[in-house]
Formats: C-alpha cells, sequence, structure tokens
C-alpha cells in the first residue's frame, strides 16, 4: 500500500496540487506511515523530478514554485508528527541566503530559497541589499556552511567579488555560491566562488555537492 | 520634460505567462490552474499599475568616434550607440515605468503565496514591457508619418552600451523625478519594473533587427520569444 502511495505522493508534487499533497501526507501519517519516509521516498522523487524537467527545459519557473507549494504543505503536516516522535529530517546543510547590497532583487533568491528549504537545507534568508558585513556576521553567528548570493545586474554583482574576498581574508570556513541573471561561468571563475548555477534547481545540486552529499 | 500621457496598453494572460518564462500554449494543456492564476493576478494587479512616460527629443549634430554629439553639448556614448544612431537626425530618450504600487503588493504577496506573487510580478514585467512597446510604437508611426525612419530601440545593458555605461547617461538627459524613477549608486532603476532606452529618428534611418540580436542573453533566455522590441 505505500508504495501506491508514495507514487501518488510523488505525483501531487508534479501537479503542484498543496491540497492533495497536504492530504497524502495526513494519509500517511493515519496509515502509520513514518513521515520521513513519506518525504524521502514519496514526496520528494516528485520534487526530483520537477528539478530535472526545469533543468532540461520541460517544466517552467511557475510549476516549479507550484510544486515548492506542494511540497511545503506536505512538510507542514509531516513535520509536527516527526517532532512528536523526536525524529527530525536531517539538516543537510546551513545556508546564509541574500540578495547583494545595491540590489533589491528579490524573486530569484526567494526561489532559490524555497528549493534548498523543501531539498532539506536550513535556509536564513537575509532579504535583499545585505551589506557584506551583515552577511559574514550571520555567517558565522549561525555556523553557516554555505553563503548565497543573488545578483540581477553587472553592476550589483561585483558585491559576489567583496564577500568572497572577505571571507577569503576572515579565513572563514564557508562556502560561497552565486547566481543571478547576469552571473556566467566566466564570472564565478575570475572570482572563483566555490559554486554557480543558473537556476534554483541548480542551486540545490550545487549546495549538496558543496557538501559532498 | 514631456511625458506622454494616455498610454495604457492591454496587457492579456499570455503575456503574463511569458513574463514568467512560460510558454502559454504548454501551460494552457499541463497546467490549466496557472492560467487561471496569472488571470487572477491580472485582475488583481492591474488596477496598481501605474503608467508613466517620459520622454526627450534631441538633434544629432555629429558622431565621431563612437561619441553621438547632440545639440546644447549633450552627448551619448558607446559602441551600440555609434553602430546604429549614426544617420539619425534626433534622438528620443525613453523612460517607461509602472511605479512602485504593483511591485510592493507582489513582494508582500509573494511572501506568503508564492505563486501568485510569481504571477503578479509578472503581470509587472508584461506590464512595463507593453509600455515600452507602446511608446515606440507610438514614435515611429510618428517617424514613419513624415517619411522618416527609426531604429531599434537601444537599452543600456544590450551587447555594445553596458548598464554602467548607458544608465548614467540617459538619466544625465532626463529629469527623471517627473515621474518618480531614481538610479541607484549600482545603477539600478528604482521602481524596479521600469525600462531606459533610446530611439533614432532620420530620413536614413532603415528598420531593421530585433533587440534581442543585441542582448547577452541572446543564446540562452528563456524569455526571448516574447521580446519584440524593447528589452
Ligand atoms: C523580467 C526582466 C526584467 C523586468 C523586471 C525586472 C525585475 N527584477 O523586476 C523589467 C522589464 C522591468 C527589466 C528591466 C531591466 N532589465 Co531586465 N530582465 C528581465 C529578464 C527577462 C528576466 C529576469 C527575471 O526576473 N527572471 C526570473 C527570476 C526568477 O530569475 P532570476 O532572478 O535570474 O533567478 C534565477 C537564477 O538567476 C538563479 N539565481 C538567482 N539568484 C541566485 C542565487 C544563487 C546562490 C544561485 C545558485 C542561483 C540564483 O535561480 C533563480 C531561479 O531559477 C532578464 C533576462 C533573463 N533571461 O534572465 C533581464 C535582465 C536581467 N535585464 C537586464 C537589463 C539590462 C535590464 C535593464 C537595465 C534594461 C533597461 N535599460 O531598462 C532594466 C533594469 C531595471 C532596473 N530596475 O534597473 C539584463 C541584465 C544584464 C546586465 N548587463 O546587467 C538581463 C540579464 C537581460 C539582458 N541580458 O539584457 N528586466
Amino acid at each position: 500500500m505505500s508504495q501506491e502511495l508514495f507514487k501518488e505522493m510523488a505525483q501531487s508534487i508534479l501537479d503542484g496540487d498543496d491540497e492533495v499533497s497536504a492530504e497524502l501526507a495526513q494519509k500517511a501519517l493515519d496509515g502509520g506511515i513514518d513521515p520521513l519516509a513519506a518525504i524521502t521516498d514519496g514526496f520528494m522523487p516528485g520534487v526530483n523530478e520537477v528539478g530535472d524537467n526545469f533543468a532540461c527545459g520541460d517544466a517552467f519557473l511557475p510549476e516549479l514554485v507550484m510544486a515548492g507549494e506542494a511540497m511545503k504543505a506536505a512538510i507542514a503536516v509531516l513535520e509536527p508528527a516527526m517532532m512528536a516522535s523526536g525524529v527530525s529530517r536531517q539538516v543537510l546543510g546551513k545556508v546564509v541566503l541574500a540578495t547583494v547590497e545595491g540590489d533589491i532583487h528579490e524573486i530569484g533568491k526567494t526561489l532559490v530559497g524555497t528549493m534548498l528549504t523543501s531539498s532539506g537545507f536550513k535556509v536564513y534568508d537575509m532579504g535583499v541589499d545585505v551589506p557584506t558585513a551583515d552577511l559574514i556576521a550571520k555567517a558565522e553567528e549561525v555556523g553557516a556552511d554555505i553563503i548565497g548570493l543573488s545578483a540581477l545586474l553587472t553592476t550589483t554583482m561585483i558585491k559576489q567579488k567583496e564577500v568572497i574576498d572577505e571571507v577569503a581574508k576572515r579565513g572563514l570556513k564557508v562556502m560561497v555560491m552565486v547566481g543571478g541573471a547576469p552571473v556566467t561561468k566566466e564570472w564565478v571563475q575570475r572570482i572563483e566562488a566555490d559554486g554557480y548555477s543558473e537556476d534554483a534547481i541548480g542551486a540545490v545540486s550545487v549546495a549538496k555537492e558543496l557538501m559532498g552529499l | 520634460m514631456p511625458i506622454l500621457e494616455g498610454i495604457s496598453p492591454i496587457i492579456d494572460v499570455d503575456q503574463v505567462l511569458k513574463a514568467q518564462g512560460a510558454d502559454p500554449e504548454i501551460i494552457r494543456k499541463r497546467k490549466p490552474q496557472l492560467v487561471k492564476i496569472a488571470q487572477n493576478a491580472l485582475e488583481q494587479g492591474y488596477p496598481y499599475l501605474d503608467f508613466k512616460v517620459l520622454f526627450r527629443e534631441i538633434d544629432v549634430l555629429s558622431l565621431k568616434h563612437e561619441r553621438l554629439k547632440l545639440e546644447d553639448q549633450h552627448e551619448l556614448k558607446g559602441k551600440l550607440i555609434a553602430e546604429h544612431l549614426g544617420p539619425a537626425a534626433k534622438v528620443i530618450l525613453i523612460l517607461c515605468t509602472i511605479g512602485s504600487r504593483l511591485e510592493d503588493y507582489s513582494l508582500n504577496t509573494i511572501k506568503s503565496d508564492p505563486v501568485t506573487g510569481l504571477a503578479l510580478e509578472g503581470v509587472g514585467s508584461a506590464a512595463v514591457e507593453a509600455l515600452a512597446n507602446a511608446a515606440c510604437n507610438y514614435f515611429e508611426e510618428k517617424a514613419h508619418e513624415e517619411n522618416l525612419g527609426s531604429t531599434i530601440p537601444l537599452s543600456p545593458g544590450m551587447i555594445g552600451w553596458s548598464v554602467e555605461e548607458g544608465q548614467p547617461q540617459i538619466f544625465k538627459l532626463l529629469d527623471t523625478n517627473e515621474i518618480g524613477v531614481s538610479l541607484t549608486t549600482s545603477y539600478l532603476m528604482l521602481p524596479r519594473k521600469t525600462l531606459s532606452m533610446v530611439i533614432g529618428i532620420g530620413a536614413d534611418i532603415k528598420a531593421g533587427g530585433k533587440t534581442c540580436d543585441y542582448c547577452t542573453m541572446n543564446e540562452t533566455c528563456a524569455y526571448q520569444h516574447q521580446y519584440t522590441s524593447s528589452h
């Protein structure tokens, strides 16, 4: 029975249907299915498939966001049960995420945050127009594994370099990944960022790679 | 400085979907609920749009190297400018915005309902695009009525005219306060849903090319199919 249910769970994510995904999560709890298994074997394969589809152009941004919302709805049902039984989802890594100083572009960064969260990362979203010093302070405070930096224009992405230089200067053990429309491979090499991706799904794979997963 | 009155372009749901990077035909088949969300966002968002177009016409005196000398000792410069505006008799600088009300609304919405918030963002992008297209069409038609030709709209950020090069040039020549637009020290325009451009008008100008040919992302951009003239 759980195999069937797991399939339906993945499908609810592919459909981006947060009502169905929440219902299925409840059904799993009622049927005594381990909530962690429901996430990893049920819903997660759906998220991964949407991600793959998006990566090869077979899914569009709003579909990706819908899938993320369906995943969130399922987790909201399952999480209290996991907490009650003392099990928690493994945190894949801590990410401090922000749009760089001088830039107020919100959506790209927020989507990256949503995708990282639904994939199991703990995300500290600091918002937009965030000064380098604040980012570094936050990363130190929470013991971040990764700093994620978004920028909309070539004129603002130079701040990504400033953050990387500051991390190096202080000898911090935190990796920096960057993104945003104008960011190119050449730029990433030039500023010696640890990772980069063109989209929110790629951001998850890159973050996993950086964590050695 | 003149403000173009009375342009309030009609936006349809397909433009909103395209502005979110989606192909409307595929979405209609695969996720009809997204079409409905885009439609609702359009209805909810439209009243928040404050269409404004500021423009200024300036005569061209000469082109030297990459500098286009304009009347009153003004100038525009850059590779793209030289490539296209040499034969122009005058240039029209244009700034189009939809104001900040929709932006505030969409960013608030995105926190609680990202799907709708993203659709509202799409409404904003589609709206300012449509506004820019309408403004450019207006000036092109006016030129054609006088038997003059017009260039494609040139925007800072295109190949050969970077944002940091072009934006200060345009902002120097326009009194952008009149429509409530400002340029930050990192050359970002506020409100966000704003577009800047310049077109050349003259007897010796033949129309040709499309803006995407001069875009830095012309090989990879998922939004390309929607851009006809301005962005
Ligand atoms: C829609 C759009 C607009 C809209 C809305 C802008 C807005 N932010 O609200 C409008 C029409 C208003 C606009 C205006 C302009 N734009 Co514009 N715009 C775009 C477009 C088509 C899509 C941007 C977008 O919103 N994408 C959707 C979001 C979700 O994607 P995203 O933010 O990029 O985020 C994704 C990835 O980048 C990545 N990501 C983001 N952050 C992070 C962080 C990490 C850590 C990782 C790993 C990944 C990651 O994942 C995200 C999700 O998949 C892009 C071209 C393109 N194909 O990307 C040009 C683009 C960004 N614009 C560009 C330009 C030049 C301009 C203008 C300067 C043009 C002008 N002269 O008027 C103005 C500037 C506006 C301003 N306020 O100053 C250039 C910038 C290039 C440059 N040289 O800097 C681009 C790249 C197009 C181009 N090549 O010419 N624009």
